[in-house]
């Protein structure tokens, strides 16, 4: 099967296409603080600071 | 030795009269179950983890000849402890020929057969039963009714008989008096509605029921045994007091208490032995995966009145040997050994036993099982390589060093690659793996590893799907999708 497709970087590409395949990529650790971080450990944190602001 | 066919042949064999008159069904399960506790055996083939807590209390309740009610959350083998009940039961059970309840030849309760004993006397015909025929099993529902469980008024019987519809003759017999002088388990009893619950206890206490107004006696011979879900059964819950008061024990199942008490459940209900390849599960994969089950019974954003059933380790399980043995058909390799990576790959096993809380919905199934995943490899790298130096696999990868893995990627490649990452094949001998092992052994615990260092946030990880590509085409243009681009026109020039 011949197909014009868009690579994973957006590429488009004239490669013929027998699939996708999953892949892992293990790299360097870059943290993200957002990403780590819990919505219900963040209130209890903030709880006190709430209460006391009387919001 | 071949068994009497008549009444009167029985009442000359070692089924006499004396023996089963009075023998009711509890009196049997009991007097097989004596035996068995002096030879010392188990008691439930099968059944792990419940030595010491569930089984001496069934234990006590059968010598005590109650009916009684296992309660316990989704996967904890309830229903199996129950259909395992058989094994108590005589290997024959005679009864009179052609009846629907099983009579008792020498007590009979049914009007057909006490009238066929009058007329025909020793000559009555006798056959048997054996232990699993005596197992009747219903998973309850709102909408069962009397006349499923108990029975109903047949007008066609009473048609063709010529029988008053008031008359005994005419009654179709439901799952319970078909049942008699056998076992009788009910699923989920609080799901029944209040009414049939009512003709439950009456069946159980007085031998007694009314079927579309008509009173009818049924002094049944059943043990019935329940399972429920110990949150609907509370008087808040669904369940009728008054036959929550006649069951004579309530017992509380658990999960397995223990990780290995987990694995060897796993081992032995998992459909692992798959013809054509030889397989290897690491001793780490197999704890990853039982893991997965004990971190999400503890996790916040999982349901815990749902609970999570040992289903789901047991699926995973299968789905890993099988994402393992797709990559192994593929390579032509002959020895399937599965890696972390198909763990995650085994996520359609996972997700579907999760019940999630608000929090996990707004996650998603998906994010909260890779969650889930993850913390079980972290806890599980910990019993291998807590304390252990890795700062040299982490370095390579903090000076930049990448490596990207496809889970269908055969051993030999993947392991050639993993040789390239400084101090890690000098790990693989803490998981009882060297460099003369098989690549299929080698990958697999150098990508425990890797996944370790990633649960542990010492490295990063993360998925892609890229394509793949067969052969590559010479250079043209390029096109976009759906029409030819004219050939581009020099820009004219502004003045």
């Amino acid at each position: 099967m011949k197909n014009l497709q868009r690579d994973h970087e957006g590429r488009l590409t004239d490669l013929l296409v027998v699939g996708r395949m999953k892949k892992v990529r293990y790299s360097k650790y870059v943290p993200d603080p957002a990403g780590e971080m819990s919505m219900e450990d963040l209130l209890s944190a903030l709880s006190d600071y709430l209460l006391q602001s009387g919001f | 030795m071949s068994l009497p066919r008549t009444l009167g042949e029985l009442r000359r064999s070692p089924f006499s009269e004396e023996r089963l008159r009075s023998r009711h069904v509890k009196d049997e399960l009991r007097d097989n179950l004596v035996p068995k506790l002096r030879q010392g055996g188990p008691i439930f083939p099968g059944i792990v983890g419940y030595d010491d807590t569930v089984v001496p209390q069934i234990i006590n309740a059968i010598l005590s000849r109650h009916n009684f009610i296992l309660l316990g959350l989704r996967g904890q083998a309830k229903s199996r402890i129950l259909r395992s009940l058989t094994t108590l039961l005589d290997p024959q059970a005679p009864y009179i020929e052609g009846c629907e309840i099983h009579d008792n030849p020498y007590a009979p309760i049914c009007r057909r057969c006490r009238e066929l004993v009058a007329q025909d006397g020793d000559a009555t015909p006798i056959s048997y039963l054996s232990p699993d025929e005596r197992y009747v099993e219903k998973l309850a529902t709102p909408d069962v009714t009397i006349a499923d469980l108990i029975g109903d008024i047949d007008p066609i019987k009473a048609a063709r008989g010529g029988h008053q519809l008031s008359s005994e003759l005419t009654v179709h017999y439901g799952l319970l008096p078909r049942a008699n002088r056998g076992v009788f388990a009910i699923n989920e009893l609080p799901d029944l509605a209040g009414k049939i619950q009512v003709g439950l206890f009456n069946i159980m206490q007085e031998g007694d029921v009314q079927i579309k107004g008509y009173p009818l006696r049924l002094p049944l011979d059943v043990a019935i045994v329940f399972s429920a879900n110990p949150e609907d059964y509370t008087a808040r819950g669904k369940i009728i007091t008054p036959l929550k008061d006649r069951i004579g024990s309530e017992i509380r199942t658990h999960y397995p208490a223990t990780i290995e008490e987990g694995i060897s459940i796993t081992a032995q209900e998992a459909w692992t032995q798959r013809n054509g390849y030889k397989l290897h599960v690491p001793k780490y994969v197999q704890e990853v995966i039982e893991r997965v089950a004990f971190v999400a019974r503890e996790d916040k954003k999982v349901d815990k009145r749902s609970g999570v059933s040992q289903r789901l380790p047991i699926s995973c399980m299968e789905n890993v040997i099988s994402n393992a043995e797709r990559r192994a058909i593929h390579h032509e390799e002959k020895l399937v050994v599965p890696r972390i990576g198909d763990v995650y790959a085994a996520m359609p096993a996972i997700t579907g036993k999760l019940e999630l809380e608000y929090e996990g919905e707004m996650k998603g199934a998906d994010n909260v099982c890779r969650e889930l995943i993850r913390m079980a490899i972290a806890k599980t790298y910990d019993d291998y390589f807590s304390g252990m130096n890795m700062q040299q696999v982490v370095q390579w990868f903090d000076l930049g060093g990448e490596i990207q893995l496809s889970d269908t990627a055969g051993a030999a490649e993947v392991l050639q690659a993993l040789r390239g990452i400084q101090g890690l094949m000098d790990k693989l001998p803490k998981l009882a793996v060297g460099p003369k092992d098989s690549s299929e052994l080698q990958v697999s615990a150098a990508e425990f590893i890797l996944e370790g260092l990633y649960a542990h946030k010492r490295i990063g990880r993360s998925e892609e799907r890229v394509f793949t590509a067969g052969e590559k085409q010479p250079k043209r243009p390029e096109a976009g999708f759906g029409r030819e681009e004219p050939p581009a026109r020099p820009r004219r020039p502004f003045n």
